[in-house]
């Protein structure tokens, strides 16, 4: 595999380049080598890996050997994709969306470069996992939380880019991001915010600065290298309570939701609760097999057995309270009272010391803790597991709520697939991340994930439905679905990219956005 | 111990690759380290042939995760082992990942089916992981 419009020779005439300023073993381009870098749940037969398939990786450890790698780059009009530690499994992985690219893997720069316990932030490099942050924190006796998503080996710096979330208060990772440090692609090299002030001592405190504020345009988005990144952390409480509310009827959904956005939005309940589906529960500590050895959907009897049997919901809300105990008895009251309206609703609740420790991952993730147990989905269906995620934004009201699920669950069972679903509750929104989970060696399955995922997004847009985030394959259709004024959102996004990146050297593609050199590789719309 | 299960697993790893002599006299410090799943009974009875062969044999403990970035990633950190183990498919697959992005090959990987729940028992060859930059 060779850069698009590069020869052999000139392609190792970069990489010697590279080598020169990296270092040769930090420059990877044998087949094993960059088998690490292939997207593992590609959903879509054997030869199309091939389509998301890098040429090379690339490892600095310096914002000047960013710097260096860049300027071999424009000169070689190699196109690079970036990734902090490329576990975005679900959505492509490490995988760079225009084959060829050269992948500038940056796990190597994993400095914590500060943490402020009174003002409760801390400053990370991109290699700076949820983990090595964690065990940071705990090591040196800080008492402040991190806030995980659902697998904490991923990137600070990447999956708060890439708009991820977790489950306390600090559960929307993009609004507690402040300040960053950008390479730009020409190699300009850019603090926003208060970070403008080189000897300033508030760049992790105020956002705006003296404006305009552009972080939130390297989010998800292809305009520069981040290679700092504020984040805000939680002050760890003093108590917090955990509660489990099981809900019986599938129907029960509307009210679900409609209970717990008043509750939301007066901030009784503060934290990314969760609304997950059966299977979703059943699948972190069974097998299908277990419950159901048919191909399709599984059967309404079956899913009624297998919920008898582990006890759990048809709906089940994870939820979370922080604070002094009688604050937390306080509010619990009121969800108590709140969710006791909905007709044989389960309610039960732990509660913690600040510091005390809760099992499973899904706990544990509400209480600040990294785990990686959620990855146990894989199992679901056996064999070697895989998935891919429909992650389109909901309106928080019990009827949106229903549609997407209706709609959702339909499609899944027409491709053979369950509802392995949930909503992720923010205030006035819900992330609804159904995935469909597929055995990778097996062709005729992996082939349906791709097509069902297709399906469903078409049928969301026809609802009025968008996705946040998408899988590499489906990127440029996502963006494309943002067509008010004739696609006029995403004509701004590849002006600002032509402006910024005119040799167009940064992650041509992602998001949709294709700089003005690589515009015909624009894929399905 | 059942007897079924502990020749099948020693047979799996016999098949992928002949470890058990490889791990016979491995000198101190590379002695290999066995992880093992308690929920599995063919994890279980690895572990009970791992500690007898003189492994140290760890509990994944429910999270491996939690196991690589506590306990796994800072030991190798300090001196080089395999890693050698039998897990469900979910935990070998974010292992592999683990050890694959610190630079670690996996040298022999080798399953079994129960039905289409598969059970993977592995070696991992590990040696020369990145270092973290004092900040």
């Amino acid at each position: 595999m060779l850069p698009p419009n590069l020869s052999d020779a000139r392609f190792s005439q970069a990489l010697n380049r590279f080598a020169s300023i990296v270092g040769g073993p930090h420059v990877l381009a044998s087949a094993d080598d960059l088998a690490t870098y292939a997207d593992p749940f590609a959903p879509s037969p054997e030869a199309q890996v091939q389509v998301f398939a890098a040429s090379a990786a690339v490892l600095p450890a310096s914002v000047e050997e960013i710097r260096a790698i860049l300027r071999v780059a424009r000169a070689y009009r190699i196109p690079l994709w970036t990734i902090s530690t490329g576990r975005n499994f679900a959505y492509g992985g490490a995988a760079p969306r225009l084959a060829g690219s050269v992948v500038l893997d940056l796990k190597r720069m994993n400095r914590i470069l500060e943490v402020n316990e009174a003002l409760a932030y801390a400053l990370v490099e991109p290699g700076v996992t949820y983990f090595d942050l964690y065990a940071h924190l705990r090591d040196k006796g800080y008492r402040l939380w991190i806030d995980p998503p659902a697998s904490g080996w991923g990137s600070v710096v990447g999956n708060t880019l890439e708009r991820g979330f977790g489950y306390t208060p600090y559960g929307d990772h993009a609004a507690m991001q402040c300040g960053m440090e950008v390479v730009l692609a020409n190699g300009d090299v850019v603090r926003t915010g208060m970070g403008g002030i080189d000897i300033g001592t508030a760049w992790q405190l105020y956002k705006p600065g003296f404006g305009p504020s552009f972080d939130a345009l390297f989010m998800q988005s292809n305009f520069g290298i981040v290679t700092k990144m504020g984040i805000w952390l939680m002050p760890q409480p003093s108590a917090y309570l955990l509660g489990d509310i099981q809900f019986r009827h599938e129907a029960d959904l509307e009210a679900i939701v409609e209970t717990l956005r008043p509750l939301r939005l007066d901030e009784t309940i503060r934290n990314n609760a969760v609304i997950e589906g059966a299977i979703r529960r059943a699948a972190s500590v069974s097998p299908r097999e277990q419950w159901y050895e048919g191909a399709g959907p599984m059967p309404e009897s079956a899913l009624a057995a297998m919920i008898d049997k582990l006890g759990i919901g048809r709906w089940n809300l994870h939820f979370a309270l922080y604070g002094v105990p009688e604050l937390i008895d306080a509010r619990y009251a009121i969800v108590h009272r709140a969710f006791s309206r909905v007709r044989d609703a389960d309610i039960a609740a732990t509660k913690y010391a600040g510091d005390a420790q809760p099992t499973g991952g899904a706990d544990k993730n509400l209480a600040g803790i990294p785990a990686m147990s959620a990855f146990r989905m894989l199992d679901w269906r056996g064999g070697a597991g895989a998935h891919v995620d429909f992650s389109p934004v909901c309106p928080f009201t019990g009827r949106d709520a229903m549609r997407q699920y209706a709609l959702v669950k339909a499609r899944a069972a027409e491709y053979g697939f369950d509802y392995y679903g949930g909503f992720t509750a923010g205030v006035r929104h819900m992330n609804h991340i159904f995935a469909a989970i597929f055995d990778r060696n097996d062709a005729r399955q992996t082939d349906a994930a791709g097509d069902l995922l297709r399906s469903l997004m078409s049928d969301a847009r026809a609802a009025g439905y968008g996705e946040y985030r998408a899988h590499l394959a489906y990127m440029d259709y996502a963006a494309a679905q943002y067509s008010f004024n004739d696609g006029a959102l995403l004509r701004l996004s590849e002006t600002i990219k032509d402006a910024l990146d005119p040799a167009g050297i940064l992650a041509p593609g992602k998001q949709g956005i294709w700089p003005r050199a690589w515009r015909g590789k624009r894929g399905y719309t | 111990m059942d007897r079924r299960t502990f020749v099948k697993t020693g047979a799996w790893l016999t098949a992928a690759g002949g470890v058990w002599p490889w791990f016979a006299d491995p000198g101190e410090e590379r002695r290999a380290i066995a992880i093992f799943d308690p929920a599995l009974a063919a994890s279980r009875a690895f572990a009970d042939d791992a500690a007898r062969a003189g492994m140290l044999a760890i509990d994944i403990r429910d999270d491996i995760g939690e196991l690589w970035y506590a306990t796994l990633a800072p030991r190798l950190a300090r001196a080089s082992a395999p890693l050698v183990g039998v897990l469900r498919a979910s935990d070998f697959f974010v292992l592999k990942q683990l050890a694959a992005g610190a630079g670690h090959v996996v040298r022999h990987a080798a399953q079994e089916s129960a039905g289409r729940a598969m059970a993977i028992a592995f070696v991992i060859d590990c040696a020369s992981p990145f270092t973290r930059h004092e900040g």
